[in-house]
């Protein structure tokens, strides 16, 4: 495992030293990013290290970027070059993956299933955790990912910092206060964690507050402003110095969410999240670890409407999810072989309602989610075997079973208005398999290839959608309980080289998608929604690709000076020849970087090309190419042990005026937005 | 009403348990029938033949397809008789003249559970005005009287009839009345109309062959719902069909009435909000 630690730690030399420390497989560490191949690590293996199960001998977040802790988690995830981000107002910004959104990735938070409450996808997962609570994001790509469920796109894993036992610093924590311009936006974090020989319990705490964003030429964008606060708590104990328990707890509470590119805003975003972990760590070699978790968790979200003018019918849409479920997972080593195998478990329910309120009229109620449950068991096994330091083959696999059902019996009654007979509980047996091959063939020089077979099932709003109008495409969305699982053929390869002061990666990907799932237009139905253009019914396509890839070039003429170069292109296709809906075009981020003891400077330039490629039954524009220039900066002061650190910067420092091609509603981003954050860590 | 109707129910049972404690050798005659969540609209003795007549109906009246059930009893025993040839004529005086209304007789000479079901279509409502003539010849003792009962018919909300002036028959009139459904939900519902022509001011046949077409809108969000089932003809001036509904709230029906492919009348509605 050590030495086969492959990646890159790129585009800050200042903290590879870092990363080198750690048992990770890292790629990309400016946003906490690990993005692996393989497996994902973060913690220590236990003799280097005097805490045994994790600990804070690496903790990559204390020493990263303090700019990230400021971030949203979804800025975070787009630092990525295979993740961009579907934005819809000022916050909560959808991740896609491989040119795939939420309903084909997994997102999970210490990989505990959590579903978004809202039909309009105004909050993703993404939102409920903050990056001062971060401690990793893992990365997989395709059925790689299929430890945490079955996807098609990947699976994005957001590991939370969790208390860190350490009796040797018994207080440490930071707190930290930033602002913005665009938004006129203010940022407050703090953390603590506090640790005895045998426990520790951390506390940390964001606070945000932003007004509409002013847009590049001077214009606010209205209902972009959003208020939230993110709390967390996370208790650990180690009874001995094998076993540790940890106990964490999550709220998330966001209000007053401006969605300019969407016809409502939300009045409040409530998220609880709870999850209690067991993890031991046997003396026998073979048997490295074993880790269980219960979890459950809680979102409650509500849209509003009562802020925009020329509403013609006043709307309530509240939205619940409730999910709780658990895993059981051992980690053994057989010679060559390091087997990984995980059983998992959930059961979640979604329900969301619209109540319409007409003037001197009976109020208009409807299940636009009508109450689904979905109980799921997977199992999942790896075997990852090391031929020797060069060559190595994984395999993995996973089975999964889904049962979904719709319990409001006023459910099954408004699905037979659409002649669908949704009384009886869908089942469906998910299958995922992947392997991977990765070769070492020379210095520097390393290169993987995968292939996979995965599937995926429908989503609620897939299946079970009752007039969910899209504000992308202008129309309003039925379910089809009957619609086929979507399946994929996968394939990914990589390819990287890396000496002193050069560094290059390519990965490509290539995802041939069987019974796309994607909503098609039956003229024969009447929209719902007030100015809608139709109504579409989820169906499969026959098939449909994705495929892509990105190229990451790095080059230290100095120690103190790299420049870095991120290149991601994304395609995808029907069957039929037409483009898929809200593929992200050619983008390349360049940026300059003097790095220092203290600190660093950085100049970037961002730019993404015109997307042509439209699906025009979605409703899609040619989104214009653009290009903006960021500048960076960040000092810290040292006082004994402690850090006060300075950062900011000037992003879009010519006030472009511009999108990306998934923004929705054709809004453009911030103008010229400076900020300036200050934290001090002890 | 409810409190008559239980005291009815109570004394039609102890009567009937005096008589049968004297006819014990005799066949058990059911002498109670079951009117449960059924309304006494009226009660009275036929001019001859010594029957007692009680009218039941689902609802107070209103200007509706009423459903009206008619129990017939000897009036010397009380004893409920299950065979009788029963024959109705609605009438409302206007005092300047006269007319009926569309009507349906029972269509069996047996009761059911004791009672006759029969209807009536009152096309406009009125306080006084109304009469229900019942004629009854019953053929357990063989009496045959009748009698009428003044009804004082109300105006629903939402309307429940609507008359118009058939397109292709200035002279005439088309009445048409929602049966169905009456608890609408959210869902497949059954949907029920009639239609009955004015021929004479005494005569309102059931119409037969006509083309029924339905669109249910949200008057407020101008959308329909999907795969509704256009009602067709079940004899004796009923159409049925099916009507979906989407979600709660105001919908309106409208109707096409078409006979062959002429059009008769294409202006009627009828309202129901779903709670």
């Amino acid at each position: 495992m050590k030495t086969l630690a492959y990646g890159v730690f790129f585009a800050f030399s200042t903290f590879s030293a870092i990363a080198q420390k750690q048992d990770s497989i890292l790629f990309y560490n400016k946003g906490n990013i690990i993005e692996t191949v393989f497996d994902v690590e973060e913690i220590l293996v236990r003799p280097s290290c005097a805490c045994v199960g994790e600990c804070s001998c690496a903790m990559t977040a204390e020493d990263n970027y303090s700019e990230n802790r400021f971030s949203c988690t979804d800025a975070i995830l787009a630092k990525n070059g295979r993740i961009e981000l579907m934005k819809r107002g000022g916050f909560a910004f959808e991740p896609v993956l491989n040119g795939m959104a939420s309903d084909r990735l997994n997102l999970t938070i210490d990989g505990m299933k959590i579903f978004g409450a809202c039909t309009d996808k105004m909050d993703p997962v993404t939102s409920y955790v903050e990056p001062n609570n971060m401690k990793s994001v893992s990365v997989q790509h395709g059925s790689a990912g299929s430890m945490f469920g079955s996807s098609l796109g990947g699976s994005v894993n957001m590991e939370t910092n969790g208390a860190t036992i350490n009796p040797s610093k018994p207080l440490t924590g930071e707190v930290g206060v930033g602002f913005q311009s665009a938004a006129l936006g203010a940022n407050a974090l703090f953390s603590l964690n506090y640790s005895r020989a045998r426990w520790a319990i951390r506390a940390n705490g964001v606070y945000r507050n932003f007004q509409n964003y002013r847009s590049g030429g001077g214009k606010i964008i209205e209902f972009t402003q959003f208020e939230k606060w993110n709390g967390a708590i996370s208790a650990k104990y180690m009874p001995t110095d094998r076993d540790v328990i940890r106990f964490d707890l999550i709220i998330d509470e966001g209000y007053n969410i401006g969605y300019a590119a969407l016809p409502m805003d939300v009045l409040f975003a409530k998220a609880k999240i709870y999850g209690l972990t067991y993890q031991h760590y046997p003396s026998q070699v073979w048997f490295e670890k074993f880790e269980t978790k219960v979890y459950s968790n809680t979102v409650n979200h509500s849209m509003d409407d009562t802020k925009r003018t020329n509403v013609v019918m006043h709307m309530d849409m509240p939205g619940w999810t409730k999910t709780f479920g658990g895993y059981a997972d051992a980690r053994m080593k057989f010679g060559k072989h390091q087997i990984t195998a995980r059983m998992d478990g959930y059961h979640t329910n979604a329900r969301a309602e619209m109540t319409m309120y007409p003037n001197n009229e009976a109020p208009m109620f409807m299940l636009t989610w009508p109450d689904v449950n979905k109980l799921d068991f997977g199992l999942f096994v790896q075997d990852k075997i090391q031929f020797n330091i060069k060559r190595s083959l994984s395999f993995s696999g996973r089975i999964e079973y889904l049962n979904t059902s719709v319990i409001d019996a006023f459910g099954v009654q408004q699905a037979a208005v659409f002649n669908q007979d949704v009384s009886k509980a869908d089942h469906r047996m998910l299958k995922n398999a992947n392997i991977s091959y990765m070769e070492i063939p020379g210095k520097g020089f390393s290169g993987w290839l995968t292939a996979g077979y995965a599937e995926r099932a429908p989503s609620v709003t897939e299946q079970y959608a009752f007039y969910i109008f899209n504000a992308y495409d202008g129309f309003d969305y039925i379910g089809y309980q009957n619609v086929k699982t979507e399946k994929a053929a996968q394939g990914d390869v990589g390819f990287q080289f890396e000496n002193k002061r050069f560094k290059a990666r390519a990965t490509g990907f290539y995802y041939h998608i069987y019974d796309y799932i994607l909503g098609a237009i039956d003229s024969s139905l009447d929209a719902m929604t007030i100015g809608a253009n139709g109504v579409k019914v989820s169906r499969n396509l026959s098939w449909a690709y994705m495929t892509g890839g990105n190229l990451e070039l790095s080059y230290s003429p100095l120690k103190i000076l790299t420049l870095s170069n991120t290149s991601s292109y994304t395609y995808g296709n029907t069957f039929e020849g037409d483009p898929l809906p809200l593929v992200p075009p050619f983008k390349n981020v360049s940026s300059v970087n003097w790095s220092h003891k203290r600190g660093f400077v950085q100049l970037e330039c961002e730019a993404a090309a015109n997307q042509p490629r439209t699906n025009p039954e979605f409703g899609e524009r040619i989104t214009p190419a653009y290009a903006i220039l960021n500048a960076r900066a960040s000092y810290f002061f040292l006082f004994g042990k402690k850090r006060l650190t300075l950062n900011g910067g000037i992003e879009n420092l010519l006030d472009n005026n511009y999108r990306q091609h998934l923004d929705w509603g054709g809004i453009p981003r911030p103008g010229v937005n400076g900020y300036l954050n200050v934290s001090f860590t002890f | 009403m409810k409190v008559s109707m239980k005291f009815l129910i109570v004394g039609t049972a102890l009567v009937s348990t005096l008589f049968a404690g004297c006819k014990k050798e005799e066949d058990p005659t059911p002498s109670t029938s079951n009117t449960d969540g059924l309304v006494m609209i009226a009660s009275g003795y036929t001019d001859e033949g010594g029957i007692k007549v009680n009218l039941y109906s689902t609802d107070s009246l209103y200007s509706r397809y009423t459903n009206f059930f008619v129990e017939v009893r000897d009036s010397a025993s009380n004893t409920v008789i299950e065979d009788a040839h029963i024959e109705l004529m609605p009438m409302m005086d206007m005092t300047t003249m006269m007319h009926s209304a569309p009507f349906e007789n029972p269509s069996s000479t047996d009761a059911v559970n004791g009672l006759f079901p029969c209807a009536v279509v009152f096309q406009m409502p009125g306080d006084m005005g109304w009469t229900l003539n019942i004629h009854v010849h019953e053929h357990v003792n063989g009496g045959e009287g009748e009698v009428t009962f003044p009804l004082m018919v109300k105006n629903p909300d939402p309307t429940r009839t609507r008359v118009v002036t058939p397109l292709n028959d200035p002279m005439s009139r088309l009445i048409i009345s929602y049966v169905q459904p009456m608890d609408p939900k959210v869902g497949i519902n059954d949907f029920e109309i009639t239609l009955h022509s004015r021929e004479t001011m005494m005569s309102f046949p059931g119409i037969e062959n006509y083309t029924v077409e339905i669109e249910p809108e949200m008057p407020s969000m101008g959308h329909g719902s999907p795969n509704n089932v256009n009602p067709t003809d079940a004899g004796n001036g009923h159409y049925n069909g099916k009507v979906n509904f989407t979600m709660t709230g105001l919908w309106r029906i409208n109707l096409n009435i078409m006979d062959g492919s002429t059009v008769v009348d294409s202006t009627a509605y009828f309202e129901v909000t779903l709670q």
